[in-house]
């Protein structure tokens, strides 16, 4: 039996253990969300009016997004215009990431020299025209840009045609060592800008069996400072509306895993186009298959997105994420989850203009 | 203590309110000390015993890490040349500086088809997009201007292959630049097909007109001069 004021009082008692109660599970739930210290470690600063600056990496180093391009050129003077105008776009104390992709692989039996056939024209250049005009990018993006500012340039090529061989990888990556050396030749200008080695590996460009020996030329000269960034796609790889989706073009997942991070050299800049967020679900779970398969998440050292190539060579329905949006898909994904938690690099957006 | 017939109710029902309170409150505890087993999106599951070369792979990739980590401290403190000195660090001399032509040349390997030739390019597009079996190409404007026919697919929502066909026609111009010659994107544009019998491939040309093979087998032609479909 109990009195109408004791009533009240068991009710107020009530209460009072419930709030208790929710109190606690809300201070033990914080204490148990792991994402809450990385969070905090790894939180970027949205773009900032129009500089569009953000950062990476356990030291927050700021970055800008870069401009990256689709080469119908190796001209000198062309090169030299596009790294000045990337200078000038890196502020002070960040870093960028450009890509120059300059095609398909090809071999030149008159001249018994490897290189590619660059967009538009389709015509061929060498390993030694492709190198000098990376390095007279490298030398005007260091006079034209101020201090601090820092390029990761990657040199890339795709796995399309009867040109990926093994042989094409090796080459590939001794141009890489090349420019490498090129850069800390006196007057060294390592302090601004670094170089990489790239390639748009894609399932449906190209075989399975040629790209991975493509990939292992490349590692065979690979001296552990010429990485090989691949910027493809995973196309047909699983997604949350397609789980058991497999890679186009009889690849399967342990290969795009090898491509993108099984081989030494090898680290991914995925192509994060679609608005709606498939690709960034695609690569996270391309890193959770390298976590739970093989003891490790994948180290992104970016995203590239297709926003400026899209207002020129549209349509391109739903594929045009903008690089801030692109960037933070990835970014959210991947940190959404213990298992694949890590820091992202720069962002990149290529376009076809290779004019200022 | 009396008790009016009418309390007597009441004083069941409130009884029965505190009994509910006191239940709800204790399943929420116990929800609390027994958190539901269902896997979480966050859980750290166990791994599979990683194999050696697992191991070794994953002890160099934290080793690159960690050197990445710091080159990018000493970069900066990396003593910086003049800019006198930089200016005058040339790079090597390109192989093919005397090729930069402002037209086209014909690509290698094409097969002619009526006025072009059909060719296998890496198409300039991502698989993401669309997946491009083949390509026809024309040259006019005395080989300053080129026309595209790209064929194939377009791709799925994770970029799969699907049966919706298409032709993408884009056209190129040598415009000079800065001193330079330089392809410019003139027009891109993409032309689906109504019926979705399988990706696209060209297979020959007749006069204005592409003819392309679906998967299906089913013929078509794409008119160049009506830029339309046209069925057999």
């Amino acid at each position: 039996m109990i009195r109408p004021d004791m009533n009240m009082k068991l009710n107020q008692h009530l209460l009072i253990t419930l709030g208790l109660c929710l109190s606690m599970a809300a201070t033990l739930g914080a204490a148990r969300n792991p994402l809450n210290p990385a969070v905090t470690r790894y939180a970027y600063i949205p773009a900032v009016s129009n500089t569009n600056i953000q950062t990476f990496g356990a030291n927050n180093t700021a970055f800008t997004f870069g401009a990256s391009r689709y080469m119908s050129t190796t001209n000198i003077n062309t090169l030299k215009n596009l790294g000045c105008a990337q200078g000038k776009a890196t502020p002070a104390a960040t870093s960028t990431l450009v890509i120059l992709d300059f095609g398909q692989p090809a071999y030149d039996a008159p001249t018994l020299s490897y290189g590619v056939y660059i967009f538009g024209s389709y015509a061929f250049r060498s390993v030694s025209d492709i190198a000098a005009a990376s390095e007279a990018y490298l030398n005007q993006f260091y006079l034209c840009s101020p201090a601090g500012a820092y390029l990761y340039l990657v040199v890339g090529t795709v796995n399309y045609g009867s040109g990926v061989t093994r042989e094409h990888g090796a080459a590939w990556s001794t141009m890489i060592n090349n420019i490498a050396a090129w850069i800390v030749d006196p007057p060294s200008i390592a302090s601004k800008v670094t170089i990489l080695g790239g390639n748009d590996m894609e399932p449906s460009f190209g075989g399975r069996a040629q790209t991975r020996a493509w990939v292992d030329g490349y590692t065979s000269v690979f001296t552990n400072t010429s990485y090989l960034y691949n910027y493809g796609s995973c196309d047909g790889c699983p997604y949350s509306s397609c789980p058991s989706c497999t890679p186009n073009n009889y690849w399967s997942i342990e290969d795009v895993w090898y491509v993108s991070w099984g081989a030494l050299p090898a680290y991914p800049v995925p192509e994060i186009y679609l608005t709606n967020g498939v690709h960034a679900d695609q690569w996270y779970r391309m890193s959770l298959y390298g976590y739970t398969n093989h003891g490790q998440a994948f180290n992104f050292k970016g995203t590239l997105t297709q926003w400026q190539a899209c207002q020129t060579n549209g349509p391109c329905q739903y594929l045009d994420n903008t690089p801030n949006a692109g960037w933070s898909q990835l970014y959210t994904k991947i940190n959404n989850d213990l298992r694949t938690q890590k820091t992202l690099g720069p962002g990149s957006d290529i376009t076809w203009s290779n004019s200022n | 203590m009396k008790h009016t017939p009418s309390s007597k109710p009441k004083a069941i029902i409130q009884v029965g309110l505190v009994v509910l309170l006191i239940t709800a409150a204790a399943t929420f505890l116990g929800a609390l000390a027994n958190p539901p087993v269902a896997p979480r999106a966050n859980a750290v599951i166990p791994l599979p015993t990683p194999t050696v070369s697992d191991l070794q792979r994953n002890a160099a990739k934290d080793a690159q890490a960690l050197l990445a980590s710091q080159q990018a401290v000493t970069a900066h403190q990396t003593p910086a040349p003049a800019l006198a000195d930089v200016a005058r660090k040339q790079p090597r001399q390109p192989l093919a500086a005397a090729a930069e032509i402002a037209v086209f040349q014909p690509i290698p390997n094409g097969i002619t088809a009526g006025s072009g030739a059909i060719v296998q390019v890496r198409p300039p597009f991502s698989n993401n997009q669309y997946h491009i079996e083949n390509a026809w190409y024309t040259d006019s404007a005395g080989a300053s201007k080129r026309t595209f026919v790209f064929a194939g697919n377009v791709a799925g929502p994770g970029g799969e292959v699907t049966d919706q066909g298409v032709v993408i026609l884009q056209t190129l111009q040598y415009v000079t630049v800065d001193g330079a010659p330089q392809v410019k994107t003139l027009e891109t544009h993409a032309y689906t097909t109504t019926l979705t019998a399988g990706s696209l491939h060209i297979t020959g040309a007749e006069s204005s007109r592409l003819i392309l093979q679906a998967n299906a087998n089913a013929i078509t032609y794409f008119d160049l001069a009506t830029l339309s479909f046209i069925l057999p």
